[in-house]
């Protein structure tokens, strides 16, 4: 394996583990909102978070640039502030993975948050636990395999992303070269054997994290017992 | 207001109902909330428990302010000091046995008074079950625990929401006598949940009657059962009775099954293959048996059976009464109109046809 490809690997694994950190932070307060809300425009937020699903990936990183780039006042703002602009950048990279894997955080610990963990929430309440209590020692360990499963799924998500990636981040090697651009430059220069041992290296890990996945999912019917 | 009430005066809609209630409820003993389903029980139950806000009113226990609408006071669930035991025990599942009652007693008041925790676990027999899988439990030992977990949380006050009723006939027998050591050793004010004229009269010191998101009287246990029309060993919501007969299938015709029962057959249309002879069980509701003097003649319903008037007693629903019957050996009740049982002058120990409209297997 060639040297840029280890480094094409190396950006993929950090863009996917910054990615599922920033989407495990801001995607769990947003899912326990929508288990508990009664609130009307409660569709709309599902139907915006769902739009990765089914937008082309280009459609996507074509608005997103046209976000970041430095005419807009938040590529401005953004530029000004850092001194870089956020279009083919690492960070771009992050801002567009995280909108393109948003429903494979939300929707997995939305549908854990809801039913048996909100009466298991009221409950805890009845043995005087205060809400913040109650969420990290019964909604959280309740809720593990949906975490597991949100986490996963962000993750592999990130790892196999293309069209955002490109359209965002470009084509820059060491910078916003992930793995399955790289395997897209092999074939263009016609270098099948690195692109079969890259492809083959990606297939490999997203079948071992689905994989753990399912078993996880197997071993724990419902929720981990502590 | 006195100083030891609880003091409750809200107003709140609840799955399309409007419930008003105003009560004053003596911080001693067990207060029993009883009335039919729907009739707002949970809901009196939540608002005390602050897991329901109401749109106006107040809510005082003794001198402290749990819920006012001016100047705006709210109390949550969880500093109120009120212990609840769910209907479905709600112990956590990711959690032993031993877990769960930690849980609770860690999170327990320091100041507050209250038993020994060893005193609680030996009071609803816990010893042997500590370390079990709560889902492992029978769902009597689940409520155990249940009311264990409550305890150790040292609670001013203790709501029961029909703690008995997701438990079968057999296991309820067993929860009651922890429900009276509750009542005897703990002595903590209690408001108990319940539609069970039996549970009521047998725990329960005194009385709100509940009805449509109203209480509609409240006062001493017996005084009340008894105002409304209740007594013990018969339960008015459950208004369905359980009648036993034997498969004949020499008599099945035109794609219906027979039951025989005592002297008499009903037909049901069933697709099922019980052997001849079987002995089988059959729900009917009391609201689906009429009542003829004589046998009729061009009627559509075909199941009927010879039967001798029991009793007459008043429903819940002014127009309405009761009419037991006896078939054979066996109880069948009948809901008729007030006006009917008049027209038609029934009385007790007469014979007279029930006409059944519906019946199903039981079991």
């Amino acid at each position: 394996m060639t040297l840029p490809d280890l480094s094409a690997l190396w950006l993929t694994a950090r863009l996917a583990l910054v990615t599922t950190l920033v989407l495990l932070i801001i995607g769990t307060p947003l899912a326990w909102w929508l288990a508990r809300t009664r609130s009307r425009v409660k569709p709309i937020i599902e139907a915006i978070i769902a739009l990765p699903l089914v937008l082309p990936p280009t459609v996507l990183g074509f608005y997103l640039l046209i976000a970041m780039s430095p005419s807009t006042p938040f590529g401005g703002f953004w530029l000004h502030a850092t001194g870089d602009t956020l279009s083919f950048s690492f960070t771009g990279l992050v801002i567009g993975s995280v909108i393109y894997s948003f429903p494979f955080m939300v929707q997995p610990l939305q549908t854990a948050f809801e039913g048996p963990v909100q009466s298991a929430m009221q409950t805890a309440a009845s043995l005087r636990a205060s809400p913040r209590d109650a969420f990290f020692t019964i909604a959280v360990p309740m809720s593990a395999r949906g975490f597991v499963t949100a986490i996963v799924l962000s993750f592999a998500h990130t790892l196999g992303e293309f069209g955002v990636v490109l359209m965002v981040g470009g084509n820059i090697p060491d910078r916003t070269r992930v793995a399955s651009i790289e395997i897209y430059e092999h074939v263009e220069t016609l270098n099948y054997a690195d692109a079969h041992s890259l492809s083959l290296i990606l297939l490999l890990v997203s079948f071992l994290t689905l994989f753990c996945v399912f078993a996880f999912n197997k071993r724990f019917p419902a929720h981990v017992r502590l | 207001m006195s100083g030891s009430d609880l003091s409750l005066r809200a107003r709140v809609t609840f799955d399309s109902l409007e419930i008003a209630l105003d009560a004053q409820i003596p911080l001693t003993g067990v207060t029993a909330v009883f009335g039919p389903s729907g009739s707002g029980k949970t809901t009196l139950i939540n608002l005390v428990a602050g897991f329901l806000r109401p749109r106006a009113g107040e809510i005082c226990f003794g001198e402290a302010i749990w819920y006012r609408q001016s100047p705006a006071v709210w109390v949550a669930p969880h500093r109120r000091g009120v212990g609840t035991v769910f209907q479905n025990t709600r112990l956590f599942p990711h959690l032993s046995v031993n877990g769960n009652l930690d849980y609770a007693e860690r999170r327990a008041d320091p100041a507050a008074l209250g038993h020994a925790s060893s005193e609680i676990k030996s009071a609803m027999a816990l010893d042997a079950l500590l370390d079990r899988d709560v889902r492992t439990l029978s769902g009597g030992e689940q409520q155990r625990v249940a009311i264990a977990r409550t305890l150790l949380t040292r609670p001013q006050i203790l709501l029961l929401d029909e703690p008995l009723s997701a438990l079968d006939s057999a296991h309820k027998g067993e929860l009651l006598p922890f429900l009276e050591t509750l009542k005897t050793e703990f002595a903590l004010p209690t408001l108990y949940v319940s539609h069970d004229v039996d549970e009521v009269s047998r725990i329960a010191d005194r009385v709100l009657m509940m009805d449509a998101g109203r209480i509609v009287g409240s006062g001493r246990t017996d005084e009340v059962l008894s105002r409304f029309g209740f007594e013990a060993g018969r339960n008015p919501y459950e208004s369905t009775s359980v009648v036993h007969g034997t498969i004949d299938l020499l008599a099945a015709r035109d794609e219906l099954v027979a039951v025989r029962i005592g002297a008499g057959v009903v037909w049901l249309a069933a697709d099922i293959d019980i052997a001849d002879g079987a002995a089988v069980s059959l729900k009917i509701p009391a609201r689906d048996v009429s009542i003829a003097r004589q046998r009729p003649e061009g009627i559509s319903i075909q199941n009927m059976l010879e039967a001798t008037i029991t009793a007459i007693k008043p429903t819940k629903r002014p127009a309405f009464q009761t009419v037991g019957l006896s078939v054979g050996e066996q109880a069948l009740a009948a809901t008729v109109t007030r006006k009917a049982v008049r027209d038609l002058n029934l009385e007790i120990g007469q014979t007279v046809f029930a006409l059944i409209k519906s019946a199903t297997f039981h079991r």
